[in-house]
Protein backbone atom coordinates (compact mmCIF):
# COMPACT_ATOMS: atom_id res chain seq x y z
CA UNK A 1 0.00 0.00 0.00
CA UNK A 2 2.49 2.64 -1.45
CA UNK A 3 0.89 4.73 -4.00
CA UNK A 4 -2.35 6.65 -3.26
CA UNK A 5 -4.83 7.28 -6.05
CA UNK A 6 -7.55 9.57 -5.67
CA UNK A 7 -10.03 9.59 -7.63
CA UNK A 8 -12.23 11.12 -5.19
CA UNK A 9 -13.44 14.91 -6.25
CA UNK A 10 -12.85 17.62 -3.83
CA UNK A 11 -10.28 19.45 -1.72
CA UNK A 12 -7.11 17.87 -0.25
CA UNK A 13 -5.79 19.74 3.04
CA UNK A 14 -3.13 19.53 5.77
CA UNK A 15 -4.41 18.65 9.16
CA UNK A 16 -2.36 17.73 12.11
CA UNK A 17 0.75 16.42 9.50
CA UNK A 18 -2.24 14.14 8.05
CA UNK A 19 -3.87 14.42 4.83
CA UNK A 20 -7.16 15.37 4.87
CA UNK A 21 -9.45 14.84 1.92
CA UNK A 22 -13.10 16.51 2.00
CA UNK A 23 -14.76 15.22 -0.79
CA UNK A 24 -16.82 17.49 -2.84
CA UNK A 25 -20.15 14.82 -2.44
CA UNK A 26 -21.64 15.73 1.23
CA UNK A 27 -22.77 12.12 1.15
CA UNK A 28 -19.57 10.87 1.22
CA UNK A 29 -17.62 11.57 4.75
CA UNK A 30 -13.70 13.55 5.11
CA UNK A 31 -11.21 11.00 5.80
CA UNK A 32 -7.85 11.24 6.87
CA UNK A 33 -4.62 9.49 5.35
CA UNK A 34 -1.45 8.63 6.71
CA UNK A 35 1.05 9.83 4.82
CA UNK A 36 4.07 7.96 6.24
CA UNK A 37 2.87 4.75 4.54
CA UNK A 38 2.70 6.47 0.93
CA UNK A 39 5.86 6.71 -1.28
CA UNK A 40 3.51 9.38 -4.29
CA UNK A 41 -0.14 10.41 -4.74
CA UNK A 42 -1.72 10.20 -8.16
CA UNK A 43 -4.44 12.23 -8.69
CA UNK A 44 -7.34 11.80 -11.68
CA UNK A 45 -10.02 13.92 -9.71
CA UNK A 46 -10.27 17.91 -9.40
CA UNK A 47 -8.97 18.76 -6.57
CA UNK A 48 -8.20 21.58 -4.77
CA UNK A 49 -5.08 22.15 -2.53
CA UNK A 50 -3.21 25.13 -0.51
CA UNK A 51 0.69 25.42 -0.06
CA UNK A 52 0.35 24.15 3.35
CA UNK A 53 -0.49 21.03 2.10
CA UNK A 54 2.84 20.75 -0.51
CA UNK A 55 4.62 21.77 2.58
CA UNK A 56 3.55 18.77 3.83
CA UNK A 57 4.21 16.66 1.08
CA UNK A 58 7.83 18.54 1.30
CA UNK A 59 8.29 17.37 4.51
CA UNK A 60 7.75 13.64 3.47
CA UNK A 61 9.24 13.74 0.69
CA UNK A 62 6.04 12.45 -1.35
CA UNK A 63 5.94 13.21 -5.07
CA UNK A 64 2.08 13.87 -6.66
CA UNK A 65 1.20 13.05 -10.19
CA UNK A 66 -1.43 14.79 -11.86
CA UNK A 67 -3.61 13.27 -14.77
CA UNK A 68 -6.55 15.05 -16.78
CA UNK A 69 -9.62 13.71 -17.78
CA UNK A 70 -8.20 11.37 -20.33
CA UNK A 71 -5.74 10.05 -18.15
CA UNK A 72 -2.88 11.62 -20.09
CA UNK A 73 -0.28 13.32 -17.59
CA UNK A 74 -0.30 16.75 -16.99
CA UNK A 75 2.53 17.43 -14.29
CA UNK A 76 3.61 17.15 -10.98
CA UNK A 77 5.06 18.38 -7.70
CA UNK A 78 8.36 17.08 -7.12
CA UNK A 79 9.32 18.00 -3.20
CA UNK A 80 12.66 20.12 -2.74
CA UNK A 81 15.34 17.28 -3.41
CA UNK A 82 16.92 16.07 -0.44
CA UNK A 83 19.05 12.84 -1.20
CA UNK A 84 20.61 13.85 -4.21
CA UNK A 85 24.76 14.52 -4.31
CA UNK A 86 26.92 16.24 -6.97
CA UNK A 87 28.88 13.00 -6.83
CA UNK A 88 26.52 11.35 -8.37
CA UNK A 89 25.29 13.65 -10.97
CA UNK A 90 29.12 13.65 -12.26
CA UNK A 91 29.19 9.99 -12.26
CA UNK A 92 25.86 9.88 -14.02
CA UNK A 93 27.36 12.90 -16.23
CA UNK A 94 30.59 10.99 -17.40
CA UNK A 95 28.75 7.87 -17.83
CA UNK A 96 26.40 9.97 -20.59
CA UNK A 97 28.96 11.12 -22.57
CA UNK A 98 31.50 8.43 -23.12
CA UNK A 99 29.80 6.39 -25.54
CA UNK A 100 31.23 2.81 -25.08
CA UNK A 101 29.97 3.20 -21.17
CA UNK A 102 26.65 4.69 -22.02
CA UNK A 103 26.25 1.68 -24.45
CA UNK A 104 27.50 -0.63 -22.05
CA UNK A 105 24.50 0.74 -19.64
CA UNK A 106 21.67 0.97 -22.46
CA UNK A 107 22.44 -2.57 -23.94
CA UNK A 108 21.92 -4.27 -20.51
CA UNK A 109 18.54 -2.53 -19.84
CA UNK A 110 17.27 -3.64 -23.62
CA UNK A 111 18.52 -7.31 -22.87
CA UNK A 112 16.30 -7.45 -19.58
CA UNK A 113 13.74 -5.70 -21.50
CA UNK A 114 13.67 -8.37 -24.05
CA UNK A 115 14.32 -10.88 -22.12
CA UNK A 116 10.96 -10.21 -19.86
CA UNK A 117 9.22 -9.73 -23.43
CA UNK A 118 10.14 -13.10 -24.10
CA UNK A 119 9.03 -13.95 -20.40
CA UNK A 120 5.24 -12.60 -21.45
CA UNK A 121 5.03 -14.43 -24.49
CA UNK A 122 6.24 -17.68 -23.09
CA UNK A 123 2.26 -18.18 -22.49
CA UNK A 124 1.05 -18.18 -25.30
CA UNK A 125 4.05 -20.01 -27.22
CA UNK A 126 1.88 -21.96 -29.20
CA UNK A 127 0.03 -19.00 -31.20
CA UNK A 128 3.50 -16.76 -31.49
CA UNK A 129 6.34 -18.82 -32.10
CA UNK A 130 7.26 -16.86 -34.74
CA UNK A 131 7.09 -13.92 -33.63
CA UNK A 132 9.17 -15.07 -30.16
CA UNK A 133 11.98 -16.83 -32.86
CA UNK A 134 12.07 -13.14 -34.44
CA UNK A 135 12.60 -11.62 -31.33
CA UNK A 136 15.83 -13.84 -30.17
CA UNK A 137 16.83 -13.34 -33.17
CA UNK A 138 16.50 -9.67 -33.35
CA UNK A 139 18.33 -9.65 -29.85
CA UNK A 140 21.26 -10.72 -30.58
CA UNK A 141 22.29 -8.31 -32.61
CA UNK A 142 22.05 -5.94 -29.45
CA UNK A 143 25.72 -6.76 -29.28
CA UNK A 144 27.05 -5.56 -32.65
CA UNK A 145 25.75 -2.00 -32.43
CA UNK A 146 27.99 0.98 -32.23
CA UNK A 147 26.49 3.96 -30.95
CA UNK A 148 22.17 4.72 -28.87
CA UNK A 149 20.60 5.60 -32.68
CA UNK A 150 21.08 1.67 -34.16
CA UNK A 151 20.35 -0.01 -30.84
CA UNK A 152 17.01 1.81 -30.84
CA UNK A 153 16.08 0.98 -33.90
CA UNK A 154 16.30 -2.78 -33.61
CA UNK A 155 14.13 -1.81 -30.24
CA UNK A 156 12.01 -0.28 -31.97
CA UNK A 157 11.86 -3.39 -34.80
CA UNK A 158 11.87 -6.07 -32.05
CA UNK A 159 8.99 -3.92 -30.17
CA UNK A 160 7.00 -3.60 -33.46
CA UNK A 161 7.10 -8.11 -33.45
CA UNK A 162 6.60 -7.73 -30.07
CA UNK A 163 3.34 -6.29 -30.12
CA UNK A 164 2.63 -8.16 -33.28
CA UNK A 165 2.41 -11.06 -30.86
CA UNK A 166 0.19 -9.23 -28.13
CA UNK A 167 -2.76 -8.26 -31.14
CA UNK A 168 -2.49 -11.93 -31.80
CA UNK A 169 -3.21 -12.45 -28.17
CA UNK A 170 -6.10 -10.11 -28.00
CA UNK A 171 -7.52 -10.76 -30.84
CA UNK A 172 -8.86 -14.17 -29.19
CA UNK A 173 -10.77 -12.01 -27.02
CA UNK A 174 -12.67 -9.32 -29.52
CA UNK A 175 -9.70 -6.69 -29.15
CA UNK A 176 -7.79 -5.47 -31.80
CA UNK A 177 -4.52 -4.13 -31.95
CA UNK A 178 -1.65 -3.94 -35.25
CA UNK A 179 0.76 -1.30 -34.15
CA UNK A 180 1.21 1.50 -31.48
CA UNK A 181 -0.51 4.79 -31.94
CA UNK A 182 -0.31 7.25 -29.45
CA UNK A 183 -1.51 10.87 -29.22
CA UNK A 184 -4.22 9.72 -29.11
CA UNK A 185 -4.45 5.87 -28.39
CA UNK A 186 -6.02 4.41 -31.81
CA UNK A 187 -7.81 1.35 -29.99
CA UNK A 188 -8.09 0.21 -26.63
CA UNK A 189 -5.42 -1.89 -26.30
CA UNK A 190 -3.44 1.29 -27.30
CA UNK A 191 -5.19 3.19 -25.06
CA UNK A 192 -4.43 0.78 -21.78
CA UNK A 193 -0.43 0.82 -22.82
CA UNK A 194 -0.31 4.35 -23.09
CA UNK A 195 -2.62 4.64 -19.36
CA UNK A 196 -0.39 2.03 -18.12
CA UNK A 197 3.20 3.35 -18.89
CA UNK A 198 2.20 6.66 -18.04
CA UNK A 199 1.40 5.37 -14.45
CA UNK A 200 4.30 3.05 -14.35
CA UNK A 201 7.04 6.16 -15.30
CA UNK A 202 5.61 7.98 -12.08
CA UNK A 203 5.85 5.05 -10.18
CA UNK A 204 9.73 4.89 -11.48
CA UNK A 205 10.29 8.42 -10.78
CA UNK A 206 9.14 8.63 -7.31
CA UNK A 207 11.22 5.31 -6.96
CA UNK A 208 13.92 7.70 -8.12
CA UNK A 209 13.25 10.15 -5.64
CA UNK A 210 13.93 7.71 -2.63
CA UNK A 211 17.72 7.42 -4.04
CA UNK A 212 20.51 9.54 -5.13
CA UNK A 213 20.23 9.49 -8.52
CA UNK A 214 19.82 12.33 -10.59
CA UNK A 215 16.25 11.86 -12.73
CA UNK A 216 17.45 14.03 -15.70
CA UNK A 217 20.19 12.18 -17.20
CA UNK A 218 19.19 8.96 -18.70
CA UNK A 219 21.66 6.39 -21.09
CA UNK A 220 19.28 4.77 -23.39
CA UNK A 221 16.59 7.15 -23.69
CA UNK A 222 18.30 10.77 -24.74
CA UNK A 223 17.61 13.49 -22.01
CA UNK A 224 17.25 15.58 -24.50
CA UNK A 225 13.17 15.24 -24.90
CA UNK A 226 11.92 16.28 -21.16
CA UNK A 227 13.09 16.92 -18.32
CA UNK A 228 13.10 14.09 -16.20
CA UNK A 229 14.24 10.90 -18.60
CA UNK A 230 16.17 7.96 -15.62
CA UNK A 231 12.09 7.09 -15.24
CA UNK A 232 11.97 6.05 -18.76
CA UNK A 233 15.08 3.62 -19.02
CA UNK A 234 14.39 2.01 -15.98
CA UNK A 235 10.49 1.54 -16.60
CA UNK A 236 11.61 -0.56 -20.16
CA UNK A 237 12.76 -3.42 -17.86
CA UNK A 238 9.44 -3.51 -16.23
CA UNK A 239 7.02 -2.32 -19.09
CA UNK A 240 6.34 -6.06 -20.65
CA UNK A 241 6.25 -7.44 -16.72
CA UNK A 242 4.06 -4.90 -15.47
CA UNK A 243 1.84 -2.93 -17.68
CA UNK A 244 1.57 -6.10 -20.56
CA UNK A 245 0.89 -8.21 -18.02
CA UNK A 246 -1.75 -6.22 -16.77
CA UNK A 247 -3.35 -5.25 -19.88
CA UNK A 248 -3.39 -9.21 -21.06
CA UNK A 249 -4.80 -9.92 -17.46
CA UNK A 250 -7.65 -7.13 -17.94
CA UNK A 251 -8.74 -8.73 -21.06
CA UNK A 252 -8.51 -12.29 -20.80
CA UNK A 253 -10.61 -12.10 -17.92
CA UNK A 254 -12.98 -9.64 -18.63
CA UNK A 255 -12.03 -7.39 -15.95
CA UNK A 256 -12.12 -4.21 -18.37
CA UNK A 257 -14.80 -4.88 -21.78
CA UNK A 258 -15.51 -2.58 -24.80
CA UNK A 259 -18.08 -0.17 -22.47
CA UNK A 260 -15.16 0.97 -20.28
CA UNK A 261 -13.56 3.04 -23.55
CA UNK A 262 -14.26 6.47 -24.56
CA UNK A 263 -14.21 7.42 -28.23
CA UNK A 264 -12.94 11.00 -29.09
CA UNK A 265 -12.00 12.42 -32.15
CA UNK A 266 -9.04 9.92 -33.96
CA UNK A 267 -9.02 7.79 -30.76
CA UNK A 268 -9.79 5.90 -28.27
CA UNK A 269 -9.37 6.54 -24.00
CA UNK A 270 -10.32 4.69 -20.95
CA UNK A 271 -13.60 5.83 -18.83
CA UNK A 272 -13.75 6.93 -15.06
CA UNK A 273 -14.78 3.65 -14.46
CA UNK A 274 -12.06 1.66 -16.51
CA UNK A 275 -9.79 3.81 -15.45
CA UNK A 276 -10.17 2.84 -11.77
CA UNK A 277 -10.57 -0.75 -12.54
CA UNK A 278 -7.11 -0.97 -14.31
CA UNK A 279 -5.34 0.99 -11.58
CA UNK A 280 -6.88 -1.78 -8.85
CA UNK A 281 -4.87 -4.60 -11.24
CA UNK A 282 -2.25 -2.35 -11.61
CA UNK A 283 -1.45 -1.87 -7.99
CA UNK A 284 -2.35 -5.64 -7.50
CA UNK A 285 0.67 -6.35 -9.96
CA UNK A 286 2.68 -3.97 -8.58
CA UNK A 287 2.24 -5.59 -5.11
CA UNK A 288 3.07 -9.24 -6.68
CA UNK A 289 5.67 -10.63 -4.84
CA UNK A 290 9.11 -11.90 -6.78
CA UNK A 291 12.06 -13.57 -5.30
CA UNK A 292 15.18 -11.84 -5.45
CA UNK A 293 18.40 -12.65 -4.11
CA UNK A 294 18.49 -15.03 -1.11
CA UNK A 295 14.94 -16.15 -1.35
CA UNK A 296 13.58 -13.04 -0.44
CA UNK A 297 10.35 -12.05 -1.55
CA UNK A 298 9.54 -8.76 -2.26
CA UNK A 299 7.32 -6.32 -4.36
CA UNK A 300 7.90 -5.23 -7.85
CA UNK A 301 8.00 -1.57 -6.17
CA UNK A 302 10.51 -2.93 -4.17
CA UNK A 303 12.23 -4.94 -7.17
CA UNK A 304 12.09 -0.90 -8.82
CA UNK A 305 13.94 0.55 -6.58
CA UNK A 306 17.01 -2.53 -6.00
CA UNK A 307 17.02 -1.63 -9.56
CA UNK A 308 17.88 2.00 -9.08
CA UNK A 309 20.12 0.68 -6.63
CA UNK A 310 21.97 -1.46 -9.27
CA UNK A 311 22.68 1.01 -10.98
CA UNK A 312 24.08 3.50 -8.70
CA UNK A 313 26.23 0.95 -7.93
CA UNK A 314 27.26 0.37 -11.80
CA UNK A 315 28.09 4.36 -11.83
CA UNK A 316 30.21 3.87 -8.71
CA UNK A 317 32.25 0.50 -10.33
CA UNK A 318 31.40 -1.47 -7.59
CA UNK A 319 28.94 -3.88 -9.63
CA UNK A 320 28.16 -4.60 -13.32
CA UNK A 321 24.13 -3.43 -13.95
CA UNK A 322 22.64 -6.48 -14.84
CA UNK A 323 18.17 -5.78 -15.51
CA UNK A 324 16.11 -7.63 -13.53
CA UNK A 325 14.48 -10.74 -15.24
CA UNK A 326 11.40 -12.32 -14.33
CA UNK A 327 11.59 -16.12 -14.01
CA UNK A 328 15.24 -16.44 -13.79
CA UNK B 1 11.01 -11.56 15.34
CA UNK B 2 8.17 -11.78 12.81
CA UNK B 3 7.56 -9.56 10.11
CA UNK B 4 5.01 -7.13 11.37
CA UNK B 5 3.11 -5.98 8.77
CA UNK B 6 -0.37 -4.66 10.03
CA UNK B 7 -1.18 -3.22 13.65
CA UNK B 8 -4.25 -2.45 15.68
CA UNK B 9 -4.00 0.44 18.33
CA UNK B 10 -6.57 1.21 20.99
CA UNK B 11 -6.28 3.45 23.59
CA UNK B 12 -7.90 5.18 26.94
CA UNK B 13 -6.43 8.09 27.39
CA UNK B 14 -6.68 11.20 30.26
CA UNK B 15 -8.83 13.90 27.44
CA UNK B 16 -5.76 16.58 28.74
CA UNK B 17 -3.22 14.09 25.95
CA UNK B 18 -5.76 12.13 24.31
CA UNK B 19 -5.71 14.87 21.23
CA UNK B 20 -1.78 14.29 21.30
CA UNK B 21 -1.76 11.10 20.57
CA UNK B 22 -4.65 11.09 18.07
CA UNK B 23 -2.59 13.13 16.04
CA UNK B 24 0.39 11.37 16.50
CA UNK B 25 -1.42 7.76 15.44
CA UNK B 26 -2.94 10.12 12.27
CA UNK B 27 0.04 10.42 11.14
CA UNK B 28 1.07 6.53 10.49
CA UNK B 29 -2.22 4.65 10.53
CA UNK B 30 -6.04 4.78 9.75
CA UNK B 31 -8.53 6.45 11.80
CA UNK B 32 -11.25 3.79 12.41
CA UNK B 33 -13.19 4.98 15.25
CA UNK B 34 -12.63 7.31 18.00
CA UNK B 35 -10.09 5.69 20.38
CA UNK B 36 -8.99 2.72 17.37
CA UNK B 37 -6.57 2.96 14.79
CA UNK B 38 -5.60 -0.10 12.22
CA UNK B 39 -3.26 0.04 9.03
CA UNK B 40 -0.72 -1.09 7.13
CA UNK B 41 2.94 0.21 9.01
CA UNK B 42 6.19 -0.50 8.05
CA UNK B 43 9.10 -1.98 11.08
CA UNK B 44 10.50 1.52 10.72
CA UNK B 45 7.50 3.37 10.83
CA UNK B 46 6.01 1.23 14.17
CA UNK B 47 9.36 1.73 16.44
CA UNK B 48 8.99 5.84 15.37
CA UNK B 49 5.24 5.81 16.23
CA UNK B 50 5.86 4.04 19.68
CA UNK B 51 8.97 5.98 20.49
CA UNK B 52 6.46 9.48 19.16
CA UNK B 53 4.27 8.02 21.71
CA UNK B 54 6.11 6.99 24.97
CA UNK B 55 7.03 10.29 24.62
CA UNK B 56 3.80 12.11 25.55
CA UNK B 57 1.41 9.69 27.57
CA UNK B 58 1.91 9.10 31.07
CA UNK B 59 2.06 5.60 32.08
CA UNK B 60 -0.17 6.12 35.47
CA UNK B 61 -3.25 7.69 33.86
CA UNK B 62 -2.69 6.45 30.49
CA UNK B 63 -3.48 2.99 28.65
CA UNK B 64 -2.45 2.16 25.13
CA UNK B 65 -2.78 -1.76 23.25
CA UNK B 66 -0.91 -2.20 20.18
CA UNK B 67 -2.05 -5.61 18.30
CA UNK B 68 0.71 -6.95 15.93
CA UNK B 69 0.08 -9.23 12.76
CA UNK B 70 2.09 -10.36 10.62
CA UNK B 71 -0.53 -10.26 7.73
CA UNK B 72 -3.46 -9.11 7.39
CA UNK B 73 -4.85 -12.59 5.89
CA UNK B 74 -5.18 -13.20 9.80
CA UNK B 75 -7.57 -11.05 10.84
CA UNK B 76 -11.47 -11.21 9.53
CA UNK B 77 -13.29 -8.88 10.25
CA UNK B 78 -16.85 -7.49 10.22
CA UNK B 79 -18.70 -3.91 10.36
CA UNK B 80 -21.65 -3.04 11.02
CA UNK B 81 -23.32 0.57 9.99
CA UNK B 82 -20.57 3.10 7.67
CA UNK B 83 -17.08 2.47 7.45
CA UNK B 84 -15.07 5.68 7.67
CA UNK B 85 -12.68 4.19 5.11
CA UNK B 86 -11.95 0.42 3.55
CA UNK B 87 -8.23 -0.24 4.87
CA UNK B 88 -7.69 -2.61 2.45
CA UNK B 89 -8.09 -0.35 -0.08
CA UNK B 90 -5.62 2.86 -1.52
CA UNK B 91 -8.16 3.75 -4.22
CA UNK B 92 -9.98 7.00 -2.95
Amino acid sequence: METLYIFTDGELKRKNSALYLIPLKKSEKAIFIPLKSFSSIMVFSEVTMNKRFLDLLSKEGIPIFFYNYYGNFLGSFYPREINKTGEMLILQFNHYMDIKRRLEIAKSILEAAVDNMLYVLKNYKKLVQREINYVKKLKGTFERQKNIAALMAIEGNIRKTYYKAIGKIVGKKDFEFEERRKNPPKDEVNALISFGNTILYNIVLAEIYKTSLEPSISFLHEPNKRKFSLQLDIAEIFKPIIVDKVILKVINSNVIKKEDFEEVKNGVYLSGKGKKKFVEEFEKRLEHKVTLYNDNKVSFKTVILHECYKLIRHLKGEEKFKGFRLGE
Amino acid sequence: MIDIKYVLVVYDINEKRVNKIHKILKKYIIWQQNSTFEGYITQSNIKKMIGEIKRKINPEEDNIVIYFFNSKNVIKKEVDGTEKWNVSSNIL
